[in-house]
């Protein structure tokens, strides 16, 4: 019925989905003998999130009437993200808290979800 | 379009602007039963209605905005008149409201957007009026408010984001609250206060602080209303277990395809 009824829950969803599977195979990239292709998964899934999360911005910021949370959401999930990938290029001595940040980002959707809710 | 048409050739028409600058001005210079029609614009005023004349502006809310000249009264105020109807404007700016009905009965007042306003459409002692249709968001205080006003009917209208109620009804009974969208306000959806014999019927009430609210008063009848999708409980549930899913075929195909 009123599900997908506006575009920010219909994106907000597909973000969950993506953000499931991009967080699965990275537990799995950790123990896997197929490391390369859940390294695909992985940051095939993750990358898409991340244009999910600009147009979620550019959604909100486009809406009339700015609901701030609707904004800072998806703004906080980039910054997640944007370490999350520092983390990996550069401190590889960090890389033990990176799935701790991956369920931060799903923990993160969940909430875009909740405060993108057709009203 | 039909009934525009209708009212053109029953009774005499006045053009905003092309007739007279102000909509106030048309107003005041109408006869009984006169159909006001607005082009589009900006118009800055408070418009008092005090006969039975109909406004209505030429292509709807989106185009046609009035702004509050003095912000302590209202953008429309229809006072002591029965039979008015105002139609398709963008009510705007003022700290008291953007439609306001004193002691006026059989009104219609549809298709508007009161907005940002210190309340959104009031009904002070009106009876037997029509709101259809209406956007009363995002006010100071509430979406639509009744006091001490009988036997209106509520059908369709918006009355979501508002800093305080959605729909208040006080010492108001005997109106009909049919299919209007009441969410995300600040603190309850639909209140009614010492109000007996109302009807509430498919209404969708969601995410505000409480609901429905019923304080003194009795009869009132309650059909079909919801408050909560559980749909959106669940969903997140869902959309994670197909996250997994996708996580299983990707892999499966990658795996198909590199032959590892």
């Amino acid at each position: 019925m009123f599900i997908f009824t506006n575009l920010s829950i219909t994106v907000a969803s597909i973000g969950i989905v993506l953000a499931a599977t991009s967080f699965i195979s990275g537990l799995q990239l950790v123990r896997s003998t197929s490391a390369s292709i859940e390294g695909m998964i992985h940051r095939a899934n993750g990358y898409l999130t991340i244009i999910l999360f600009i147009v979620l911005t550019l959604i909100a910021i486009s809406s009339s009437m700015i609901n701030m949370a609707a904004l800072l959401l998806p703004l906080t999930g980039l910054a997640v993200f944007l370490v999350k990938l520092w983390i990996i290029r550069r401190h590889k001595r960090l890389l033990k808290y990176v799935s701790w940040m991956g369920g931060t980002l799903i923990t993160i959707w969940l909430f875009v979800f909740y405060v993108n809710i057709p009203v | 379009m039909l009934s525009l048409t209708a009212l053109l050739l029953i009774y005499s028409t006045i053009i905003v602007p092309e007739n007279y600058k102000t909509i106030q001005e048309a107003v005041t210079n109408a006869s009984l039963d006169d159909t006001i029609i607005v082009s589009e614009g900006n118009y800055k005023e408070n418009v008092s209605v005090t006969k039975p004349v109909s406004i209505i502006s030429r292509k709807g809310p989106e185009f046609t905005t009035v702004r509050a000249a003095v912000p302590s009264e209202p953008v429309f105020k229809v006072s002591n008149v029965n039979n008015v109807a105002i139609t398709g404007f963008t009510a705007t700016g003022s700290l008291l409201s953007g439609i306001y009905l004193y002691n006026s009965n059989n009104a219609t007042i549809t298709d508007n957007k009161t907005v940002k306003n210190g309340r959104g459409i009031i009904l002070y002692g009106s009876s037997n009026n029509m709101l259809t249709g209406n956007s009363a968001d995002a006010n100071k205080k509430y979406g639509i408010y009744l006091e001490s006003s009988h036997r209106n009917s509520l059908v369709k209208n918006s009355a979501s984001s508002n800093n305080d109620n959605g729909i208040f009804l006080s010492s108001s009974s005997y109106n009909n609250l049919t299919d209007n969208n009441v969410n995300h306000n600040t603190w309850n959806g639909i209140i009614l206060w010492d109000s007996s014999n109302n009807t509430l019927k498919d209404n969708r009430i969601w995410r505000n602080r409480f609901g429905i609210v019923i304080s003194g008063g009795g009869n009132n009848t309650l059909i079909n209303n919801s408050t909560w999708s559980n749909i959106y409980v669940i969903m997140p549930l869902i959309l994670a277990y197909i996250g997994i899913i996708s996580y299983l075929v990707q892999r499966r195909v990658l795996q198909t395809i590199y032959r590892v």
